[in-house]
């Protein structure tokens, strides 16, 4: 590499290039691209590929009077990049709850746990998931016949279940289990998602895609909020790509690295900033409301409510590293949610601390899909099973708590 | 600005492009200095925090004027002085706080500043007759965009002969293509390795703390001292390649600041291949002068080779002292000139045991080679624990572990490192091998045009995805 001082001829020779190289060179670059692209491709097709099926086929999604909510006695398979592929089975009344509904047996404590993905068992196998576990950790520790009837629903945000109450109470519970997630704050008031899939008739090709979102762009602004609104369709397509889950998972498998790239995401779409924005601040509102709402009918009907804040993976990867950048503060929702849920009469149970115990956190969640996975079903399910046995619930009061039935689980 | 990110090259290669428009040594000053200055600009963003380092610099060309006037005598107190000030502008802790300027102010660059300052006094008042560097001259050698914020630190000769000259180094395609390469493969290491393996880490130093089986304790003890010397050597050296192409594609050959650290055998080795540009200029303004007055006191000949023994103390205590103004770093300067001592005088007692040409046949063996690596990588991991820590992050991290658990750590670490060290210098090698009538196939423009395109993918492509900064260059602070 150390180059010596040149004569003349030498100089010209050095500043030569062959001919045929002007056209070689160029044309490996682009062979060594296409060829490290398709083995990108081929090596993430065959680790994260995702079903053409998905869980959709087994939902209502258009109803605005219930929300989402299940096809009755329907069974769909699906599988997300990061997860093998998952059976989803619901009951005549819709529910993924591994058992028929109906009037709960006699001699059964019955809890009815609500929520979103997370309770739901997205991406895991029903008996994989916090439903599954959580009554016979509960069973064992309390010696009751304790049965969870899953009324959680994937997209299900608080305020479908407001709508939906009347299902709840139809179950007979004896308590309601509500499974918050940074998520549900979020999209607390929305009943469906907006629908933001292309229409039929549009060919699916990449380009006749682009120039479908060009076109939609450009009709709602200028020519360079179409180009942004294009490049920023393009990176979320491609972060959504076998690819691109490939990528981002594995180099969000390291915590550190997790927690850096969401500061640089900036949008604090989990609520983890000490100072809330006003767009996150008005989504705790609305929660609030919804909140407030939900109580008020479990009163009215006699039934205790026990909400938990079950933390995403960056929350819990914070809490578990006790570690965060300033101007995170991992444990604040908890606490405020503590408080809207005792100010409407509820009771909160808070698992938050429990993480601090747990070293192995990066094989709890799935690192783009931020979903849990079965390991980090049972432990979320060991940890709420500490806090309702110790006395939050006094008709679940049993032994005294240990760190065994968590250890054994990890 | 001040990191490998794409701003900063593309701001290098704006510039040598406008710098390549004429070959004319005034036009590519005119441009070197105008680039130097935006630079500063915007770096400080408000002009009045440069002030002490113009006086910094000032202060070095008053000394300089001088000299080049014959007041020679006068060498010991100017560089005394551009010393003194030196430690005060860093806030060094060996002078009291109430001495210091409170208001904040810009000290980005300068410690590569301060060698080029003593460099030009130094070699000023040698006594040999030079051409007189103008302030121009002055400003353009030690504000030197390129070099500004971690180096290398450059000779001024050397930079006079390209910058200066009127018939500069050529830039063919065959150098341009090597220069583009060199860039996208430090950008690749800054941008990518680096930021994954602070990441890494990060997370192996969160470990060690928690509650966790021993195993996995010593698993990430082991990754803390082993994940840093590979950290740091992507920062600093992708840093190095980028500024060192950028310069080269402006006509300006900047010298290596790195040649294969880690493929170095023994300590003093080790020291030939990391921050070249540092040990050389210690090595030649300190070790040389100190061994040299040394050896003009002291003439037993059996204290003789003790006395490099000595002078290489002192100069790696300096490398070490350099780096920062705590006492972190004063450990770590004792541990690198105990290093250095060590390895010398290992040196010395082998081979008056077993003779010199025994010796000799012994330091070319492979496995004396091999294991010498492994040994001289494990004794510069842990020696980076008080160069990445203060002393209550490195206390937590030793006392997770018990002695004879840091113990086996350590062993893992000389074993490990010495077999993969050595299986990489032995691929390389057959790699390397593999040749035409052109020379290796490997560093053929073929190659180099392939894993650069490779290389270049997926740093745009991760860093597009992961879309945040990567760390920044940790020699800046210095």
């Amino acid at each position: 590499m150390t180059e010596t001082r040149l004569d003349g001829n030498v100089r010209l020779q050095e500043a030569r290039l062959p001919r045929l190289d002007w056209i070689l060179l160029p044309l490996i670059g682009i062979m060594t691209i296409l060829l490290v692209s398709a083995a990108t491709k081929s090596v993430s097709s065959h680790y994260f590929s995702k079903s053409s099926n998905t869980l959709a086929a087994c939902l209502i999604q258009n109803d605005p009077s219930t929300g989402v909510r299940g096809v009755p006695n329907s069974e769909c398979r699906a599988k997300s990049p990061e997860f093998p592929t998952i059976d989803y089975k619901f009951n005549s009344c819709g529910h993924r709850a591994g058992m028929e509904c109906g009037p709960k047996p006699p001699e059964v404590y019955r809890i009815v746990m609500i929520g979103s993905s997370y309770p739901f068992g997205l991406n895991v196998q029903r008996e994989d998931s916090i439903a599954a576990l959580l009554p016979l950790d509960l069973s064992r520790r309390t010696g009751r016949q304790i049965q969870i009837y899953n009324e959680a629903m994937y997209t299900g945000f608080p305020r479908s279940f407001d709508l939906r109450f009347n299902e709840i109470q139809a179950a007979q519970p004896d308590l309601i289990l509500w499974i918050v997630t940074a998520t549900d704050i979020k999209y607390s008031s929305t009943v469906l998602l907006p629908n933001n899939t292309i229409p039929q008739g549009v060919p699916l090709g990449f380009v006749a895609k682009a120039t479908y979102r060009l076109r939609q762009a450009l009709h709602s602004g200028s020519v360079l909020d179409a180009i942004n609104s294009v490049e920023n369709n393009a990176l979320v397509a491609f972060r959504d790509s076998d690819i691109g889950v490939m990528l981002v998972h594995t180099l969000n498998l390291s915590p550190s690295q997790s927690i850096a790239s969401y500061k640089a995401e900036g949008s604090d779409s989990f609520l983890l900033r000490d100072q809330l924005s006003e767009e996150r601040q008005h989504d705790l509102d609305e929660f609030n409301t919804d909140a407030a709402s939900i109580q008020e009918r479990a009163k009215s009907a006699s039934i205790p409510i026990v909400a938990v804040l079950v933390p995403e993976r960056i929350r819990a990867t914070m809490i578990s590293l006790n570690q965060w950048p300033p101007g995170y503060a991992p444990y604040k929702l908890s606490d405020l949610l503590r408080s809207m849920i005792v100010n409407h009469g509820g009771t909160y149970v808070d698992i938050l601390p429990g993480l601090k115990t747990i070293g192995n956190i990066d094989q709890l969640y799935e690192p783009v899909d931020n979903h849990p996975t079965p390991k980090g079903h049972a432990i979320i399910s060991a940890l709420i099973a500490d806090q309702l046995v110790k006395g939050a619930v006094p008709a679940l009061k049993g032994a005294h708590p240990t760190d065994t039935s968590l250890a054994e689980k990890r | 600005m001040d990191t490998a990110s794409f701003q900063f090259v593309l701001f290098g290669l704006l510039v040598a492009l406008v710098s390549n428009l004429s070959r004319s040594p005034f036009w590519r000053s005119l441009v070197l200095l105008a680039a130097t200055l935006y630079f500063l600009y915007v770096l400080a963003v408000n002009p009045i925090v440069l002030l002490p380092l113009a006086g910094f610099l000032a202060l070095g060309y008053f000394g300089l004027f001088l000299l080049q006037r014959g007041v020679r005598k006068s060498l010991v107190w100017f560089i005394l002085v551009v010393v003194f000030a030196y430690i005060w502008l860093k806030k060094y802790t060996i002078l009291p706080d109430g001495f210091f300027l409170h208001t904040p102010y810009f000290t980005l660059g300068l410690s590569y500043i301060f060698f080029r300052v003593l460099h030009l006094l130094i070699e000023s008042g040698d006594g040999n007759e030079r051409r007189p560097i103008g302030p121009l001259r002055y400003l353009l050698y030690t504000l030197n965009f390129t070099t500004f914020v971690s180096g290398p630190i450059q000779r001024y000769d050397d930079f006079a002969a390209d910058q200066f000259a009127p018939d500069p180094p050529p830039l063919g395609p065959k150098v341009v293509g090597l220069q583009l390469e060199r860039i996208v493969r430090g950008f690749f290491k800054v941008n990518v390795l680096a930021l994954l393996l602070n990441a890494f880490q990060l997370d192996a130093l969160v470990q060690i703390s928690q509650p966790l089986p021993i195993t996995f304790k010593m698993w990430a003890a082991f990754r803390i001292a082993v994940i840093y010397p590979f950290f740091i050597y992507c920062n600093f050296s992708g840093y190095i390649d980028i500024v060192i192409a950028i310069a080269r594609l402006m006509r300006l050959r900047l010298p290596e600041n790195f040649n294969r650290p880690f493929s170095a055998s023994s300590f003093l080795e080790f020291w030939n291949r990391w921050h070249i540009t540092l040990s050389t200029w210690l090595k030649n303004y300190v070790y040389n002068p100190l061994l040299l007055a040394l050896m003009r006191r002291i003439t037993s000949r059996t204290l003789e080779p003790f006395l490099g023994v000595f002078c290489f103390f002192v100069t790696f205590f300096l490398v070490g002292v350099w780096h920062g103004r705590t006492s972190e770093f004063l450990f770590y300067g004792v541990l690198q000139g105990a290093g250095m001592a060590a390895n010398k005088l290992w040196q010395l007692a082998l081979a008056g045991a077993l003779g010199r040409k025994p010796y000799k046949a012994l330091a070319k063996n492979p496995f004396y080679i091999a294991f010498g690596r492994g040994l001289t990588f494990t004794w510069f991991a842990f020696t980076l624990f008080w160069f990445w820590g203060d002393w209550s992050k490195i206390n937590k991290v030793l006392s997770a572990l018990q002695i004879q658990q840091w113990a086996l750590v350590s062993l893992a670490i000389w074993l490990s490192s010495t077999l993969i060290l050595a299986s990489w210098e032995w691929l390389r090698a057959a790699l390397l091998s593999i040749r035409t009538s052109e020379g290796s196939v490997l560093l053929s423009r073929y190659a180099r045009v392939a894993y650069a395109s490779a290389l270049g993918l997926a740093a745009v492509v991760i860093t597009l995805l992961l879309n945040q900064p990567a760390p920044g260059i940790v020699y800046k602070a210095f």
